[in-house]
């Protein structure tokens, strides 16, 4: 059982040291972004010319915003939205005991 | 549960207590007496109305009573959550459809035909100093304020009663305001008329305390030169609303929140119905269309029961 910690703690540590040597070397190997700007720069001078850039029509105004409620009125979810319910069959107010009713006037 | 109806402010009126009988009564009274203070001040159709006198101050400042300047300030603040479809100001729109003097004479008399739609300053011009009480309408502007007054009216009854009995109830032609709940039913039960028959109901509303209010295009409706019109103006187009709903039930907290969304919501129609009701979700509304079908948010179900 020593042994095999002892060979786990090995492999480790190698692996560790070897990853740590390769990407030294990738990085050390790489093109430094210094060198990326200098050669922007050194572009010749008649790439840099700016080519007329045509004029656009004006975009056309937009529709008006409805002005309901409040401004939250867009984080709401859409739960008012109508829906049908249950179907009714009329029956005369007479037989209704309460003497409350609304329709309008 | 004491029942006692009258006529009032063009109406049905019914109240409705639970209580000792002589508090019942002075409930009774009390409320019987708000309503037709009340009434006398938001008149269209009264000389002595104050409301009449406010739509004839146009371009000068208005001394305001408490109440009327409340209600006003109200009227207000609705037009703008409900993006202009309730709107006071459009009297002058519901005068050349015909309704130029009360429904009792107009339908004696028959509507004088309609003249060319005149323009008018919007609601939202019409200046309230808050400190004063005063309000400043435009040239031009005349309000109405029927049917938001008519809830407010109804709710400010129950308010007086309350003081005799807690558990109460007003109805107004239909705008109807409760406090407290009834012992027997534990819920004030409320008929939903069928628009096509009013002596016919759809179903049984039960609600708890609060407001109740429908609109209708079809009881307040007449003839203008072989054209059928009714009060439900759309401010958009001046003429009474081609609304594909016949009526609509909103159940809400205050009175005025009912009477005026069930105003804008009939005037709308079903696709507009979640932009209005947006930021407003104590709100629950049936609308019934014109084969008597029923229509509202999966909440008004909550409210809603079969006939029995």
């Amino acid at each position: 059982m020593k042994g095999f910690k002892t060979s786990i703690h090995l492999f480790i540590a190698t692996s560790s040291a070897a990853g740590c040597l390769a990407g030294w070397a990738l990085l050390a190997h790489s093109p430094k972004p210094a060198q990326t700007v200098e050669q922007t720069v050194q572009r010749p001078a008649q790439i840099m010319q700016v080519t007329a850039i045509p004029s656009l029509a004006p975009l056309p105004p937009l529709p008006p915003m409805p002005a309901f409620g409040t401004a939250t009125n867009n984080a709401q979810p859409l739960t008012f939205e109508p829906q049908p319910l249950p179907q009714p069959q009329p029956l005369p107010l007479p037989t209704f005991r309460s003497r409350l009713r609304t329709g309008g006037s | 549960m004491e029942f006692y109806e009258f006529r009032a402010m063009k109406s049905a009126v019914v109240l409705a207590a639970e209580g000792a009988p002589e508090q019942v009564a002075a409930g009774f009274q009390a409320a019987r007496s708000c309503i037709a203070v009340e009434e006398t001040r938001f008149s269209r159709f009264s000389a002595q109305s104050e409301l009449v006198r406010l739509n004839a101050s146009q371009g000068e400042w208005f001394s305001a009573s408490t109440d009327l300047f409340e209600v006003v300030q109200l009227a207000l603040d609705y037009f703008g959550q409900t993006g202009g479809l309730f709107d006071p100001a459009i009297l002058p729109d519901l005068k050349r459809a015909g309704y130029d003097r009360s429904m009792d004479e107009l339908r004696l008399a028959g509507a004088v035909p309609a003249g060319p739609r005149i323009e008018r300053p919007g609601f939202e011009t019409l200046q309230l100093d808050r400190q004063h009480h005063c309000i400043w309408m435009p040239p031009g502007m005349e309000i109405d304020l029927g049917g938001i007054a008519k809830g407010w009216i109804a709710e400010q009854a129950a308010r007086r009663m309350a003081g005799y009995t807690p558990v109460c109830t007003v109805s107004a032609g239909g705008d109807l305001f409760s406090i407290g709940l009834p012992q027997e039913t534990g819920a004030w039960e409320v008929a939903l008329e069928d628009p096509r028959d009013p002596e016919q109901y759809l179903a049984i509303l039960e609600v708890g305390a609060g407001a109740v209010a429908t609109s209708s295009v079809i009881k307040r409706s007449w003839q203008q030169g072989g054209k059928s019109q009714h009060h439900l103006i759309d401010p958009r187009s001046g003429e009474p609303a081609q609304s594909e709903w016949l009526s609509v039930t909103v159940i809400a907290p205050q009175a005025a929140a009912a009477e005026v969304f069930a105003k804008a919501l009939l005037i709308a129609g079903p696709r507009q119905v979640s932009q209005i009701l947006a930021g407003h979700p104590g709100l629950a509304y049936i609308a019934i269309d014109r084969r008597g079908s029923l229509w509202g948010s999966p909440e008004s179900q909550e409210y809603l029961h079969a006939n029995r």
